[in-house]
């Protein structure tokens, strides 16, 4: 824990939230389990802050202890103060008054954070409603009158929005009046947990700018909690970084960006994909966030950590100054200080344009993977009408290439990839797989499209809910080359071999799926698909519900895949900077149609297509990366012209 | 081995009181059934006209009915087919609806619709009376009974199981394993029962509850179970007549039914709660 003293240092500003000590533990049935402990924070008046972590590591229940909304079976010690006043220990019925008034919260999922049977406008009154001055004193007429200045202030014009429902508004919007209604009794605090994750590229980027626009204009304290650090680092002006329920680092996100002082943050910035560039040998923490009970009395990282040494282990590392309003847990800086410097590291990679270049001369002379030609695929929706999901694809895929396929939730991609391995059949067009027509999987006998599926294989994305629950690894691969005609003798040989190429150990072989981290789920799954020997897999956002280290290191394992073993992989996504790291081709696709295709580089330096331009500007990133960015488009613009 | 046993005394700790309570109620319940004829201390259809509903005394320990006989052991007696019918038709609802909920949600198409139907049809009908008309009519007794509940009660377990599989007919791992190629029967039956067992097991549950307050209904108005058997819905209605001298004899029926009936819905509840709790832990 850090003395208030020096917590207070962090900031110039005059303190709105201040955290201290903050302990929160989850009494299970079988155990208790600490979540996060000696957890200090503090956001000043008219500060954005921002709380980055993967998944495990308890920032969205830091989020919920602030807003004093933890579930019955967890319980909190520390203290928490808002504006001055103590809500640590305050009565729920007092602390309901701050909610909303004071402090509010911004959820992740504009789907499910709406009441369906409310307009947009009820939504925003019913909040404004539960200020008593408002109710006894502004008249309907007036209240009306409120509720669209408020939609204009989330940056909706359209009056016509507040009396529409939230099935009738796309997920930006509904975020928009989400914000607005958390907004409407004009709060100090605003926290926003992962605000723009569950929404596409162009979207995430207008709710961040319009957050940002918000928080200045309104002068109020925001925290962002997120997983990505390139979110945090164009939102934010400090970041505090959590790692298995500890705080690790604290500092101004352009330090933190240029000259991390953490290893993990480190890890973190290295494993995030580059938009600009391909590296070649692609950054990775290896394992995953352990739990906190785990790692007590010892660094939480040191697992992990190249530069692990006895110190590391001895006793828990404490926050401690490092520079101006820079905070590190680590116990080695000193001596590793200079390892850490992120600049150093890209440096060392060669040009990425001689890097990785693919050979596509040699390539397009093979006979193609697959070759899908004039595909259309049109849905009949519940209310009876047409729609048209692809219109109109063209797409080749080369051995050993690997071909992207990008574009906005609702443009495609998905459904054409399902086409491929016969999950779904296209109205019309062809789809040809290793010079087989694999168009329609239910219009060929049992025979043939057994040799068609040993063909093509699909790995998804929820690694969670792509394992039967109740099969174990070995039964699950054991059971794919059983249908596919291995004999019994060879399988346990087999079922080793494939657990080697995905870097799994064999003794993972008897675990169920449920003991296993959602990385090491999506390797099963690879490994699934492999044991097929398929000619081509389709990666169907295969690494997009991932953390940032760990989706390093699967996209390392597809590369590898794509390789050594020379299948071909069709990658569906919808974020570009993995795409840069993976792709020898690309494809965007917008509403069904290929609106720009070619060479990765091509594609991403030089994009031809305004959706593709709108695409790759919408990416987040940085104040000093804009700045590159915007040079970029304008050389852009001069050269169109 | 000392230590197996331990762990599965710590296990039982785990168990809540009433999951304990109704798993001990049914396993009396069904060693009475078993041993009924030998450790009922009279004989259930013996009818002694000197001692008519007669209140409890130490000889017959709930008094008697309305013609003498023994009314304890007539509560043991009737045990039997208080299990034994709601068993069967949980278990008939159970068989029926794994094949052709499952097939139906899982292939959807003709089959599917052709399904549905059919239990539309059978929900159209109107139940109980129903069974009142053709157990009345066909004069079938305690099995015809069986077998009109046992029809009447699988539209909803044919329902329920279609549903889950069309859930989990979407989730990825399935359609891994259709991509993978791994045959339909196989997916159907290896993959997506083991998923759904919570659901069948609670679905058995509820079922069995409902049946034998149905086939106890059926009883107390005189169908089903021929007259002078021990028969708990039938010594419910036949107890009224002694209703003021000995309460024993229609209260102790119904307090067998509920206590029965109760104690399976319980275990069902826990056994699903239990599953799908370790199921949704990530």
């Amino acid at each position: 824990m850090i003395n208030a003293d020096l917590s207070e240092e962090l900031i110039s500003l005059e303190p709105l939230l201040k955290v201290s000590g903050l302990k929160v533990t989850h009494f299970g049935a079988e155990q208790k389990r600490t979540i996060f402990a000696n957890v200090d924070l503090i956001v000043g008046k008219g500060e954005t802050v921002g709380i980055v972590g993967e998944s495990g590591s308890g920032k969205s229940l830091l989020t919920k202890t602030i807003m004093r909304m933890l579930p019955t079976y967890m319980t909190h010690e520390g203290k928490i103060e808002l504006d001055g006043q103590d809500i640590s220990s305050l009565a729920i019925g007092k602390v309901h008054n701050l909610r909303g008034s004071q402090m509010t919260l911004l959820f992740q999922d504009p789907f499910t954070m709406l009441n369906p049977v409310l307009t947009a406008g009820d939504h925003i009154l019913e909040a404004l409603r539960a200020n008593r001055k408002f109710r006894n004193e502004v008249s309907k007429k007036d209240a009306k009158r409120v509720v669209l200045e408020r939609l204009l202030e989330v940056g909706i014009h359209d009056s016509a929005v507040a009396s529409r429902f939230p099935f009738q508004l796309s997920g930006g919007m509904r975020q928009r009046i989400a914000l607005a209604t958390a907004l409407a009794r004009d709060p100090k605090l605003l926290i926003a947990d992962e605000p723009s994750t569950a929404l596409d590229n162009t979207t995430q980027a207008e709710i961040l700018a319009l957050l940002k626009k918000v928080q200045e204009s309104r002068q109020m304290g925001l925290i962002l909690v997120t997983h990505d650090l390139r979110v945090a680092f164009a939102v934010c002006d400090r970041i505090y970084v959590l790692y298995a329920g500890s705080i690790v680092e604290v500092g101004p996100s352009a330090e933190l960006e240029k000259a991390p002082l953490h290893p993990y943050t480190h890890g973190l910035l290295l494993s995030e994909p580059s938009i600009d560039r391909r590296i070649e040998v692609l950054t990775s923490i290896p394992g995953s966030v352990p739990l906190f009970d785990n790692v007590l009395d010892q660094c939480a990282f040191a697992q992990r950590c190249d530069w692990q040494k006895e110190e590391c282990v001895g006793s828990t590392p404490q926050l401690k100054n490092v520079g101006e309003g820079h905070m590190s847990s680590c116990v080695r800086l000193q001596e590793i200080k200079n390892d850490l410097r992120v600049d150093k590291i890209f440096r060392k990679t060669s040009d990425p344009q001689i890097l990785n270049q693919p050979n596509l001369g040699i390539l397009s002379k093979l006979m193609p993977v697959l070759s899908i030609e004039n595909v259309k695929k049109t849905f009949i929706n519940s209310q009876n009408r047409k729609v048209e999901a692809i219109q109109n694809v063209t797409l080749e895929i080369a051995p050993s290439q690997c071909v992207a396929l990008v574009g906005e939730s609702g443009s495609g991609k998905t459904t054409l990839g399902r086409c491929v391995v016969g999950l779904e059949t296209p109205t019309s067009g062809s789809i040809e797989l290793d010079g087989l027509l694999a168009t329609n999987y239910n219009s060929i006998n049992g025979e043939a499209r057994a040799i068609l599926r040993k063909k093509a294989q699909i790995v998804f994305q929820d690694p969670y809910s792509s394992l039967d629950p109740k099969q174990t690894i070995n039964n699950c691969l054991n059971e794919v080359l059983q249908v596919n005609g291995v004999s019994k003798n060879l399988r346990s040989a087999r079922v080793d071999v494939l657990l080697e190429q995905v870097g799994l150990p064999t003794s993972y072989k008897e675990r169920l799926p449920e003991s296993l981290s959602g990385g090491e789920r999506q390797r099963v799954a690879i490994a699934r698909a492999l044991a097929v020997e398929p000619k081509l897999i389709v990666c169907d956002e295969a690494v997009s519900a991932l953390d940032v280290s760990v989706q390093s290191q699967i996209l390392s394992l597809l590369r590898k895949i794509q390789k050594d073993m020379g299948i071909s992989l069709l990658f569906i996504s919808h974020d570009l900077a993995v795409v840069r790291q993976i792709a020898d081709k690309v494809y965007v696709m917008q509403n069904g149609l290929i609106v720009e295709s070619g060479d990765v580089d091509d594609v991403l330096s030089r994009p031809q297509n305004e959706f593709t331009r709108k695409l790759l500007s919408s990416v987040p990133s940085s104040a000093s990366h804009l700045a590159e960015k915007k040079s970029m488009s304008t050389s852009q613009k001069n050269r169109n012209i | 081995m000392i230590t197996l046993f331990w762990s599965q005394i710590k296990k039982l700790k785990e168990i809540p009181a009433s999951v304990l309570l109704a798993s001990v109620t049914i396993l009396l319940f069904c060693f009475a059934a078993i041993t009924a004829k030998f450790i009922s201390p009279i004989d259930p259809m013996e009818q002694n006209l000197f001692a008519v509903s007669q209140s409890s005394s130490d000889i017959y320990w709930l008094g008697t009915d309305e013609l003498g006989r023994d009314v304890f052991s007539r509560l043991l007696a009737g045990s039997r087919g208080a299990i034994i019918g709601p068993f069967l038709i949980a278990l008939s609802g159970l068989i029926v609806s794994v094949i052709l909920g499952i097939l139906a949600g899982y292939r959807g198409g003709a089959l599917d619709n052709l399904v549905m139907r059919g239990v539309d049809f059978i929900v159209a009908l109107p139940g109980l009376l129903l069974a009142i008309v053709v157990v009345s009519v066909t004069e079938g007794g305690y099995w015809m009974a069986l077998l009109v509940l046992s029809v009447l009660n699988v539209q909803g377990d044919i329902r329920i199981v279609r549903g889950v599989t069309l859930e989990q007919r979407k989730l990825p791992y399935i359609e891994s394993l259709r991509v993978v190629g791994v045959p339909r029967r196989r997916i159907m039956y290896k993959h997506i029962v083991p998923n759904i067992s919570p659901i069948l097991i609670a679905n058995f549950a509820t079922d069995f509850a409902g049946a034998l307050v149905a086939l106890s209904g059926l009883a107390f108005l005189g169908l089903g179970s021929q007259p002078g058997t021990p028969d708990w819905g039938r010594m419910l209605a036949d107890g009224q007549a002694s209703l003021f001298t000995n309460y024993w004899a229609a209260v102790s029926p119904a307090i067998a039914i509920v206590l029965l009936a109760v104690s399976v819905n319980l275990i069902g509840d826990w056994v699903y709660d239990f599953y799908t709790k370790k199921s949704l832990q990530r």
